[in-house]
């Protein structure tokens, strides 16, 4: 059963609260509006905003990395040394340079490392591309241990269709 | 008209209109863009510059900011900047080393972009009220029309790329700003606070993490951005504000019939603190007006027109303060002012 408040008797207790006598001290349980018509006000912690929830998490985490230690952005030169001192990466091509770290940081800190949200319009095309390819790997590796050799042979010239495509694509952008 | 006679005259646009309902609220939604480029923060401020002027190049050209004005924030003095940060427009990057850091100001100020803080574009949409999935479309209407001129940095696998890894994916940041007047008094802000960060919110207050809830303001936003699609955060802290409101308007009836004599303490210490101040302090004047939106909400100050609350809570700010004055205030004139200025609205 909770404890009710030890001034109006009426209320769960929310706060403990030590109150100072002349000769002794005694603790009181004492429900939210008991405590304010006394002026105590609780207490809340609130350094919770996000830059401070990551820096908290980054601190528990980096120690962990090992593979990226070492290494330095080709095209920023942002080093991971900086990315622990920061928390920010230098440029959008230090996400490769740390994948291997930065997928498990992700996905700890997110959940996920895979987003699952919308895609530029420019990229639909050759994410959809990129995608039928892979399938079409999967199904010819299905084809080749089921000793399908006509479907095999089909889908190897399609996989070679789509990364032209997907070639050339790159080259567009 | 100068930058900040413009902005002055479409910011009400984003304050707490009144005392009830889900007036007292307001929404926000942020979506961090990059280029295939280095981040600003990397970049010297000349090279911030000339990436400002291609941004703004690359802004102007949009129809949603065809009427804006186009700011760049070393033109302004650090009181207009501190205005700025206060409606949540600018960093504090942006405010403390403005070169080559600039933001983009829609006519109807619903939508501002700023540009080269820590990433290259931060599209922002404020609204009054509930209205996170509005502000959403609005910045994802603006975002979908950009895309269409310029080549985001974006992977298949971590999405939109962003300078902190937290923001990465969606690159989405939706926030809400809660009135919790009466759940704070019933002692029971903790709790609902735990409850929230199991749910991956972030919650802060209003003037920094040192100073607990000043006036009871939470500041809501969600804390993951990768995984899910855009719809769901945005989805899921509309869901937990709804909830929010509902545990605040039932604490508040609950107050009324169990404290209300608590209730018209407060209100009338807050009346006579105000009457009585021949200097306030930004954070007493939060707490205060506060405590005044409070009975304002539980019907104890009829006389007062509670349409005066929210360009007062915004106005006692420093900046805002000193905007009005147009002119830079030490504190303790500063403090003087903010204490004259509340009387004669409160009291007028």
């Amino acid at each position: 059963m909770a404890l009710m408040c030890e001034i109006c008797g009426k209320r769960p207790a929310e706060l403990i609260v030590g109150e100072n006598r002349p000769d002794s001290t005694r603790t009181l349980h004492l429900c939210g509006y008991c405590a304010a018509g006394k002026g105590i006000r609780v207490r809340v912690d609130l350094s919770q905003d996000p830059r401070q929830l990551w820096r908290r998490f980054l601190s528990r985490h980096l120690k962990e990395a090992e593979e990226s230690s070492a290494l330095a952005c080709p095209s920023c030169g942002r080093t991971y040394m900086n990315f622990e001192e920061t928390g920010s990466l230098g440029c959008p091509d230090c996400y490769s340079t740390f994948r291997g770290d930065m997928v498990r940081i992700l996905k700890e800190y997110h959940g996920s490392d895979e987003h699952g949200g919308k895609v530029p319009f420019r990229e639909q095309r050759r994410i959809a591309v990129r995608q039928r390819s892979r399938g079409a790997r999967e199904a010819l590796q299905m084809a080749i241990s089921e000793e399908r050799f006509e479907d095999a042979a089909r889908l190897r010239d399609e996989i070679k269709d789509l990364e032209e495509e997907i070639g050339r694509l790159q080259e567009e952008s | 008209m100068s930058a900040l006679e413009f902005l002055r005259e479409q910011g009400e646009v984003l304050q707490c209109k009144s005392g009830g309902g889900h007036e007292n609220l307001q929404s926000w939604v942020t979506l961090k863009r990059n280029l295939q480029e280095p981040f600003p923060a990397i970049l010297d401020a000349d090279k911030r510059c000339e990436l400002r002027t291609r941004l703004f190049d690359l802004l102007g050209g949009q129809e949603s900011l065809a009427e804006g004005v186009f700011i760049e924030l070393e033109s302004l003095e650090r009181y207009e900047r501190i205005y700025l940060y206060e409606r949540r427009l600018i960093g504090t990057d942006s405010l403390v080393n403005p070169r080559g850091r600039g933001l983009a100001l829609s006519q109807d100020g619903h939508l501002a972009v700023l540009v080269g803080e820590e990433d290259h574009l931060r599209i922002q949409c404020h609204r009054p009220g509930l209205a996170m999935e509005d502000a959403f479309l609005c910045a994802d209407n603006f975002d979908a029309s950009l895309e269409q001129h310029c080549r985001y940095a974006f992977s298949e696998v971590f999405g939109y790329l962003t300078a902190c890894p937290s923001e990465a994916g969606t690159g989405l940041r939706t926030s809400a700003l809660l009135h919790m007047p009466a759940l704070a008094l019933q002692g029971e802000l903790p709790k609902i606070i735990r409850g929230l960060l199991a749910l991956k919110l972030a919650i802060r207050g209003t003037l920094g993490d040192t100073q607990g809830a000043p006036g009871a303001w939470l500041l809501l936003s969600n804390s993951r951005s990768l995984g899910q699609p855009e719809q769901d955060y945005v989805e899921s802290l509309d869901r937990a504000v709804r909830k929010l409101l509902t545990f605040e308007d039932k604490a508040l009836e609950r107050a009324l019939l169990e404290a209300r004599s608590l209730l018209e303490d407060e209100v009338g210490k807050a009346l006579k603190a105000v009457e009585e101040a021949e200097e306030i302090t930004s954070l007493q004047a939060v707490a205060l007006l506060g405590s005044l939106r409070l009975g304002s909400r539980a019907g104890l100050l009829p006389s007062l027109d509670s349409s005066r609350l929210g360009p007062l809570e915004a106005g006692v700010m420093p900046g805002h303060l000193q905007v009005m004055e147009g002119k830079p205030l030490e504190d303790p004139e500063r403090r003087s002012r903010r204490a004259e200025y509340l009387k004669s609205w409160l009291f007028a």
